[in-house]
């Protein structure tokens, strides 16, 4: 395979190729409205705020883009309760300013739905006007009861959601008082679905006398917020949080660490040890039995993988450890999509590398890009691509992984064994359609 | 039709030379439009008699798009030239760049110039091309030519410049071209040589020197042109000596 074949020379690079704390190169300009977007991401995460509501103001295309990524979430398995509420900016409003709009908005919003918390997210198009919404809205704190957080998206500063995602994090903050800290108990930061408490994290550190306080942005009140610097540690899973932990350590000298989720069995193991050994807990025994149950269904496993390809998709935490899990597997790692390597995955990249598995990285900016990668490598299985028509239409098995997210540790792992053998729901009938256009149906 | 847009530094003199241009043309017998691109409204003051007129963006706002009529933000002035000004949101608010976008497209979406048939149009721009939006009179046709009015001061030759440059970047997109340098005297030492020389380093001439003089304020405390105020003054007829070269 040529990659001057698929238009990508010199931007799908080879994993060797990357360097360490640095955006891939783009292969295309963003397409929007898509995952790059962070107004769309910040929709998708203040569901998870209880007691709140998110007002969402930007032009009517954001907004409807906005709604209609939470639509579709509503779908899944990982759907989230409704608390956004649209204001949409017409030209006058461009023209004269927003402040009397937003005034009036905010001030309906409180009368009618009461929330504890009013998230007001704006739109690259306010933030290029540069109007200075911040002390607008300070302004109009002062004639509600809700406590107003501002989240700037960023968007036209960069090509990623990142921004937005982070600014969500940090406006948390702005919830939380100074408490007593509790010893033995931390809180999850970058947790973003429910059963933070069910976890096998939860579990092994229940058994220590340790707690889960909150899981954050999970499901949590302002009310666990403004307690949640009461704890001995703060975890951040991912670099979003870990914007909060440093923040929290700043505001309140909670202490954190960074442990991105893991997934192959030896990075879990150091990831139990890490958190252990900052909570001053020991969990090895408990840890190598579960390592030899997750080492057993991985030898089991590699029965149904081994000798197949794959393009994987970025997944929450460490991708290129999942990719060494994969290789593991006995499976060939076509292409990995990524948007930026942090200095965890630069040590899972030399892990692979070490073991002469060297992947092409893509940022998959664009979906016909993607398509047309996908159809000149041919991997077997797709793992993380939620783009199943395109899957279907070359033939490509998806792998979807999202029930593992809810999950930590090993039993994560083991739930991504067990998913990787199950075609999703309704996969079957893209197929069928797909038969049917090749058999000339159309 | 000549459709002409005036820039130069804030406060160097633009709204005065243009309102007095378009007074001189008017009583030679033109049929002038004078649009106030600049969200203070202020361009056609004197024009109007100091009556503050209401803004096409305010009307906009105030009434139904649809229900907007040219006789709502279009007025005739001295000598009946059709005054308009596009306005603007509040200092610090909103974007005025697009207010700008947006009064062009309601007097081209109006058929402000079928309608009229002005034989000259003037927009009279805020100080500099701050942004995008300030740049629209110079183009998509709206002007064709651009005239800059400085003094010999340090940061009105500044100002200048920077028009300047910004209209020779769009030279290649069939943007309006840059016609001349207008001075409007400060009393400045040697200002006319300065300007001159400015104006030459820019790659233009200087098609006026409007002297310091006191009436041009005695005239504005009235809220009259120079052409109005004191028709038989030289100073009228440095006015009328400058529309004449810009229409010829």
């Amino acid at each position: 395979m040529k990659l001057d074949d698929i238009s990508l020379e010199g931007k799908c690079l080879r994993l060797s190729e990357v360097v360490e704390d640095v955006a891939l190169p783009k292969t295309a300009d963003a397409q929007y409205p898509g995952s790059h977007c962070a107004f769309r991401t910040v929709a998708g995460i203040l569901p998870l705020i209880k007691n709140s509501y998110g007002l969402l103001l930007g032009p009517a295309i954001c907004l409807y883009n906005a709604k209609l990524t939470v639509n579709i979430r509503s779908l899944t398995s990982d759907p989230r309760p409704n608390n956004l509420l649209f204001l949409t900016y017409s030209q006058d409003d461009i023209i004269f300013g927003f402040h009397k709009k937003v005034r009036e908005a905010i001030l309906e919003v409180d009368r009618k739905y009461h929330p504890e918390v009013l998230f007001l997210v704006t739109t690259c198009l306010q933030e290029i006007i540069g109007e200075d919404f911040d002390a607008s809205v300070e302004e109009i704190q002062r004639m509600v009861k809700a406590r107003l957080l501002v989240i700037h998206t960023d968007n036209f500063t960069c090509e990623d959601a990142a921004p937005g995602i982070e600014n969500v994090f940090l406006s948390l903050s702005e919830l939380m008082e100074p408490q007593e800290t509790v010893e033995g108990s931390i809180n999850l930061l970058g947790f973003w679905t429910s059963k933070a408490k069910t976890t096998e994290l939860a579990r092994l550190l229940g058994s220590e006398g340790i707690k889960i306080k909150n899981a954050i942005p999970s499901y949590c009140s302002p009310e666990d917020l403004s307690r949640a610097p009461g704890v001995s540690l703060n975890i951040a899973l991912d670099h979003f949080a870990l914007k909060l932990a440093k923040k929290m350590k700043e505001m309140f000298g909670t202490e954190y660490i960074y442990c991105e989720r893991p997934y192959h069995p030896d990075s879990i193991e150091l990831w139990y040890q890490k958190i252990a050994d900052a909570s001053g807990i020991d969990l090895d025994l408990k840890v190598a039995d579960l390592k030899r149950e997750t080492e057993e269904l991985i030898s089991q496993a590699k029965g149904s993988f081994s000798g197949k390809s794959c393009a994987l998709f970025g997944q929450p935490g460490r991708t290129l450890d999942m990719a060494f899990l994969l290789s593991e597997l006995g499976i060939e790692l076509k292409a990995i999509m990524l948007h930026r390597l942090l200095s965890d995955d630069y040590r899972d990249a030399q892990k692979l590398l070490a073991e002469g598995i060297d992947p092409l990285v893509f940022r998959g900016d664009n979906a016909l890009q993607t398509e047309k990668l996908l159809s000149t490598l041919r991997p077997d299985i797709c793992i993380g691509c939620r783009d199943y028509g395109v899957l279907a239409r070359q033939g490509i098995e998806p792998c979807m992984l999202i029930p593992s997210h809810f999950k930590l540790g090993f039993e994560a792992t083991n739930e991504i064994l067990n998913l990787m053998r199950q075609e999703p729901a309704g996969f079957w009938a893209l197929r069928y359609k797909e038969q049917l256009l090749n058999n000339g149906a159309v | 039709m000549k459709k002409i847009a005036i820039y130069g530094k804030g406060g160097i003199g633009k709204s005065t030379t243009t309102a007095n241009v378009s007074a001189a043309l008017a009583n030679l017998g033109y049929k002038v439009m004078q649009i106030g691109c600049d969200p203070k409204a202020d361009s056609t003051s004197m024009l109007m008699g100091g009556r503050p007129l209401p803004t096409i963006l305010e009307t906009l706002r105030n009434k139904n798009n649809s229900e907007v009529a040219l006789n709502d933000v279009v007025f005739r002035g001295f000598g009946g030239v059709l005054c308009a000004e596009c306005g603007g949101p509040t200092p610090g608010m909103g974007c005025a760049g697009r207010g700008i976008i947006a009064s062009f497209e309601k007097l081209a979406s109006l058929n402000a110039y079928e309608i009229y048939r002005p034989d000259v149009v003037f927009y009279d721009v805020l100080g500099d091309v701050v942004c995008g939006g300030f740049a629209m009179p110079l183009r998509k046709g709206y002007a064709d030519e651009i005239y800059i009015v400085t003094s010999g001061e340090k940061m009105s030759l500044f100002a200048a410049r920077n028009i300047a440059r910004a209209v020779d970047q769009f030279k290649g997109w069939g943007y309006a071209q840059l016609k001349g340098i207008i001075l409007n005297a400060r009393g400045v030492a040697e200002e006319s040589e300065l300007v001159k020389r400015a104006a030459s380093e820019i790659g233009t001439d200087v098609v006026a020197e409007i002297p310091r003089d006191p009436r041009i304020q005695v005239c504005e405390e009235k809220n009259m042109t120079v052409i109005e105020g004191e028709p038989d003054s030289s100073l009228a007829e440095t006015y009328r000596r400058l529309a004449q070269k810009i229409v010829d």
